[in-house]
């Protein structure tokens, strides 16, 4: 007797088209490459000039740069390719048709949906994760020999140090989280150009805009934007220039955007034809 | 124009104009432009100033042009489609048949892109521009310290129409590129993370590298906007920044129409 299709055969579909789908190696590829090269290529820019006004560098504790946010921010350009995978994961059955043979095969959609963002998590956790902590790892020697050193007011951070350990991390659950904002968007759009559109936009859109705004808005365009509230977890050093949201509180922000997402993608799949 | 080319032309312009998706992206140019720019002039005061701001140094023209850095993403979507939706639905080897000249016919979608978004792009910038008189006046932007400016004004002329320029030529670099990777979800991916991506990520960086990255970004061209000294300008006076966006954009065509030239459809 046949097994009812249940969520863990979706998950094992899912699994199959996800790895055997060449685009889906080469953006997780592209998502650490990109993540890493732009990080180092932030700590190689970085010097210990930019402390804080006033302060004589070389004074112990005077400096204000973040060594872990410097090393950790490629993530600004490496989830590029992660949003197109989770766009992608999500539009290309439609491109080519294959969803009506998914639809046929599990019924109840909503489990696909529950199938892929589950995957999409799992992945790009990983992946994340991986990105940022080599990220760090070959970022901080760069920053040791651009002057960020104990003499200079900036004691070498390990990656078992709690801040540390909390911002590779949660860079990588903050990857994770617009994977699974960019699934929604794509199931919602069906369409990978304005899926991309939207996303990108609404990552980077805020942080354009808050360039020119003025408080209390700036602070709470910053703290309701995926992106800027989101990475916040990489913030070790008080700085002026910090989005003013707690690291934690910030991944909500994230994960509240990805979840409408799911959720509005879900109505949209159980809603409309396909 | 020969009447092939004048055909193709034609042919061209009736595609654009009959796919939703055109309209739809028109829309969003506008309506993103002229909304985000309310917003912020509504929300706009003369007694803040940006770190490092003097007094009374904002400019109210590039001000009521602001929106444009996120309708221009709308803007590329436009350009980017208009290039890959034939490759996507097969209707490319319907037009290669019919105007076998691949040149004709890639001239004959650049200039009905370029036509199209002109347009679009001037009544972004006018309309962006009127909405936010108004609303900046109403917030304390008056004389002595912020005189009223008129669309006619020199300054305010060469923003506007600069604006809607700035706003073609993104269209066609996005439509270069388009025609480079002939794949819609990777010409959007591409496009838009080059004209919002530079300048989010400048944040990081300082000195050479900084000015660098100013140089090098597609969105030079908003540059065009900037009507007062302000700390915050780029190192490039307005003309120069259309020029580095003009680049942008006959490079991607170049590339592009070679390859399109060069390749099976």
């Amino acid at each position: 007797m046949p097994r009812r299709a249940g969520t863990s055969r979706a998950l094992r579909a899912g699994w199959t088209k996800f790895r055997s789908v060449p685009s889906t190696t080469w953006l997780i590829v592209a998502g650490i490459g990109v993540t890493v090269a732009f990080g180092l290529l932030i700590c190689s820019a970085v010097d210990t000039a930019g402390g804080t006004p006033g302060c004589a560098p070389g004074r112990a504790g005077c400096g204000d740069e973040d060594v872990v946010l410097n090393s950790l921010g490629g993530a600004y350009l490496g989830q590029i390719p992660i949003v197109a995978l989770g766009v992608l994961l999500a539009t290309t059955e439609y491109a080519t048709g294959t969803i009506r043979a998914t639809f046929a095969a599990m019924p109840r959609r909503s489990r696909v949906v529950i199938a892929n963002t589950t995957l999409l998590i799992g992945v790009v956790l990983v992946a994340g994760v991986a990105a940022s902590a080599v990220s760090f790892l070959l970022g901080q020697p760069i920053l040791h020999g651009n002057g960020f050193v104990p003499a200079q007011g900036y004691p070498i951070v390990s990656i078992t140090d709690p801040a540390a350990a909390r911002a590779i991390l949660g860079t990588g659950v903050y990857l994770a989280l617009i994977a699974v904002l960019a699934f929604g968007v794509g199931q919602i759009t069906r369409r990978a150009g304005s899926a991309i559109a939207i996303v990108l936009g609404l990552l980077y859109g805020p942080a354009i805009v808050s360039l020119l705004l003025q408080e209390p808005l700036q602070e709470t365009v910053q703290k309701l934007s995926p992106m800027m509230a989101g990475l916040a977890i990489q913030s070790t050093v008080e700085r002026a220039d910090n989005v003013p949201i707690g690291g934690l509180a910030g991944l909500g922000v994230a994960a509240a955007w990805a979840a409408v997402a799911i959720v509005a993608a879900s109505w949209f799949v159980r809603r409309r034809d396909v | 124009m020969s009447a092939i080319a004048r055909r193709a032309v034609t042919a061209e312009w009736t595609k654009l104009r009959s796919m939703p998706s055109t309209t739809w992206t028109a829309l969003a140019v506008v309506g993103i432009t002229v909304g985000l720019t309310a917003f912020m002039a509504s929300t706009s005061s003369t007694d803040a100033n940006q770190a490092g701001g003097l007094p009374g140094d904002d400019d109210v023209v590039a001000n009521a042009l602001f929106g444009v850095w996120l309708g221009q993403v709308a803007m590329v979507a436009l350009g980017a489609l208009a290039a890959t939706s034939e490759f996507a639905t097969g209707t490319i080897r319907a037009t290669l048949s019919a105007i076998p000249r691949r040149g004709v016919a890639f001239g004959a979608k650049v200039t009905i892109v370029a036509g199209i978004a002109f347009a679009i792009g001037a009544v972004t910038s006018v309309a962006s521009f009127l909405v936010a008189q108004p609303l900046q006046h109403g917030n304390g932007y008056n004389a002595p310290a912020y005189p009223h400016v008129s669309l006619t004004d020199p300054l305010v002329l060469r923003a506007v129409v600069g604006t809607a320029l700035y706003l073609t030529l993104l269209a066609l670099f996005a439509m270069g590129v388009a025609a480079i990777v002939r794949h819609t979800a990777a010409a959007t991916t591409v496009a838009v993370t080059l004209v919002l991506a530079p300048t989010v990520v400048l944040g990081f960086f300082t000195g050479t590298i900084r000015e660098v990255l100013q140089w090098l970004s597609p969105v030079a061209g908003m540059s065009i906007q900037v009507t007062r000294d302000r700390f915050d300008n780029p190192p490039y006076g307005p003309w120069v920044g259309l020029g580095l966006t003009a680049a942008w954009a006959i490079g991607a065509l170049l590339v592009g129409a070679w390859l399109w030239r060069r390749r099976d459809a």
